[in-house]
């Protein structure tokens, strides 16, 4: 019994600590790379079209789902 | 015209398993017998499993001495067959230890088999198990066969009927029923579980990408006698190759990472700390099953307890990589019971989560989520990978090669070898993971109070899972001066992305213009990562 807390503790408190860095380390990477960001962005929109797929059709449907509420909101004021 | 083609089918079947016996299964006759041991030599050796003796001529025999009876589990040796060492001959089920592989120590010849090694026979301490020589040169060279078979009828007919399925089943659970049902009708019972496993998948839509595999991997796996899980056998060899070693987990885990955008957690970063909270269902069910082994109600070693805690980080690979290095032995029922439960998260999650939040929380709205620059993304894999590099190297196979996948779809100059990952080699691996996942779900592991145990903790590692992390949720929501909305906590079980879409839904049932998805993807995302930490903890504590 004694063993199993003694896992959660050390599990829970890597798991946290090594969390809690790689925050610090996303905040980190995005002040330094912030001279250098504009670098790939204009390439990268021609060239990552087809690999980001996936990611714009979420949001299409995202914004298919938003344009299906408001279509439904401004039937039910019409009302 | 049905009928004829049955009848051809069925002369095709006889044929075939009658060559199959009369070339694979005649060998010659035991020439070469065993002296028994003495009284003084067993008394010596009852402690011990075998014995070993020198009986003349550069012939060994190999006596079982063990004080209690063992039934044999399988058998995958031939008389006069030469076989490198670590080749497995058998596997025994002796009284009162735990159940053991025989391998050969260096290459042998076989030369004599004693009668009573056959599956599911019972050895007494004394019995002769085979005798073998240690050949110095090994060829392939064989005589001209010259000798006629005479073949009969009858025996024709009585070898093919020992070698029909029905048979062995028949004769297993007339033998001995209480010690030896798992190997006779306990394989009936797997190919249903098999087969409920497809319906599942196919009826009901369970993980299908893996459940079919599984669930006919079971099935091929209880075959009586094909021995297709076996050493000899696909399953067996792509489980040795493929499991036991850990790489297929891996390869899927790069895949993952191939598919997996980091975008929203780079955006949002202090979202991973729910991703950190839902962790607390892999350590709640590892007390769990600790507490039930002190209850006295099932067993379970430190070991599996981890194993069966890690059903909590709702992530396949995680589990199966975990319990093949942990709980081999476990591997079946933790691997059917992760999936499944990944399945009816839309079914577990909802009402903890409603549980545990109030109306106007979870129709609070979350700000969008800053623009992520390419340099960032691309930075993100490196820099994870260095941190685990210098902080958990043991759980540097799984993050290593989740961020390997991740890097190669970011960078975008490898689109070639990022859509590799992230289809044909994962599908190709998805295959025979399943496959061999399912050879691993035979009678004697799969049906006894542990697997209950194992899915009852398994629900209960979810569900604490997603309560830790809505509870985290509503602590974020305080400090954040109710901006974060506390239902993303529940996604921060892993099973990317059905538990992210889970919160979606949730929320939009409440507010119909919440869209949370891109904002429960960050604590998502920062699951994988986090029950990858945690299965690099267990590992590093455990082994």
């Amino acid at each position: 019994m004694q063993e199993g807390f003694l896992l959660m503790a050390l599990g829970m408190g890597a798991v946290f600590a090594f969390l809690v860095l790689l925050i610090g380390l996303v905040k980190g990477i995005a002040v330094l790379v912030k001279p250098i960001a504009h670098l790939l962005e204009e390439p990268a929109v021609a060239v990552a079209r087809p690999a980001a797929k996936a990611a714009t059709q979420s949001e299409d449907k995202t914004l298919m789902a938003a344009a299906v509420a408001a279509v439904h909101m401004h039937r039910s004021r019409k009302k | 015209m049905r009928s004829l083609k049955l009848l051809l089918i069925a002369m095709f079947v006889f044929v075939s398993a009658v060559v199959f016996n009369t070339t694979a299964l005649a060998g010659p006759d035991a020439t070469v017998s065993a002296p028994t041991l003495s009284e003084q030599e067993l008394a010596d050796h009852a402690n011990n499993l075998t014995f070993t003796k020198d009986i003349g001529n550069g012939v060994k025999a190999v006596y079982y001495t063990w004080h209690k009876p063992a039934i044999v589990y399988s058998v995958s040796f031939l008389e006069g067959q030469t076989y490198n060492g670590y080749r497995e001959l058998m596997i025994l089920s002796p009284k009162d230890r735990s159940k053991g592989t025989l391998r050969l120590s260096a290459a042998s010849k076989i030369i004599s088999i004693g009668k009573l090694v056959k599956t599911k026979c019972q050895l007494e301490a004394g019995n002769f198990l085979y005798t073998y020589s240690v050949p110095t040169v090994i060829h392939d060279s064989k005589e001209k066969d010259t000798q006629a078979n005479d073949l009969k009828f009858s025996v024709m007919l009585t070898n093919l009927w020992h070698s029909t399925g029905i048979y062995d089943i028949i004769r297993t659970t007339n033998a001995d029923f209480k010690s030896n049902w798992h190997l006779g009708a306990g394989r009936l019972i797997m190919m249903f579980v098999g087969i409920v496993l497809l319906y599942l998948a196919i009826f009901k839509g369970f993980e299908p990408l893996l459940l079919v595999p599984i669930g006919f991997g079971a099935i091929l796996a209880n075959i009586p006698m094909a021995g297709i899980d076996g050493p000899d056998g696909l399953l067996g060899m792509v489980y040795y190759v493929g499991i036991k070693t850990g790489v297929f987990p891996l390869i899927i885990f790069m895949g993952v990472g191939a598919m997996t955008d980091f975008g929203p957690l780079i955006a949002n970063p202090k979202t991973a700390l729910l991703g950190a909270a839902a962790q607390f269902g892999i350590f709640g069910a590892l007390i769990g099953a600790v507490l039930l082994t002190n209850v006295g109600w099932v067993e379970f070693t430190l070991k599996e307890a981890a194993s069966i805690g890690i059903i909590g980080g709702a992530d396949g690979p995680t589990s199966i990589y975990l319990t093949s290095k942990l709980a081999p032995h476990l591997l079946g029922a933790i691997a059917v019971a992760a999936y499944s439960y990944m399945a009816l998260v839309p079914i577990i999650q909802p009402p903890i989560m409603k549980l545990f939040t109030t109306k106007e929380q979870r129709k609070v709205k979350m700000t969008q989520l800053r623009h992520v620059s390419k340099v960032e993304k691309i930075c993100f894999p490196v820099a994870v990978t260095l941190l685990c590099a210098f902080l958990l190297p043991d759980a540097a196979p799984l993050i290593g090669m989740l961020m390997f996948g991740n890097l190669m779809k970011e960078c975008g100059v490898v689109e070639r070898l990022s859509n590799t990952a992230s289809n044909d080699l994962i599908n190709i691996v998805t295959i025979f993971l399943g496959l061999s996942v399912g050879s691993k779900l035979n009678a004697a592991a799969f049906l006894n109070f542990q697997t209950l145990g194992i899915l009852v903790l398994g629900l209960a590692a979810f569900c604490v899972g997603t309560g830790t992390g809505v509870i985290f949720g509503q602590v974020m929501w305080f400090l954040s001066g109710k901006k974060i909305n506390p239902l993303i906590g529940a996604a921060g079980v892993s099973a990317v992305p059905m538990a992210a879409r889970v919160v979606n839904k949730v929320g939009l049932e409440d507010n119909p213009q919440n869209f949370l998805l891109m904002h429960a993807m960050g604590p998502n995302v920062a699951g994988v990562i986090g029950s990858a930490v945690a299965a690099g903890i267990l590992l590093n504590a455990l082994t």
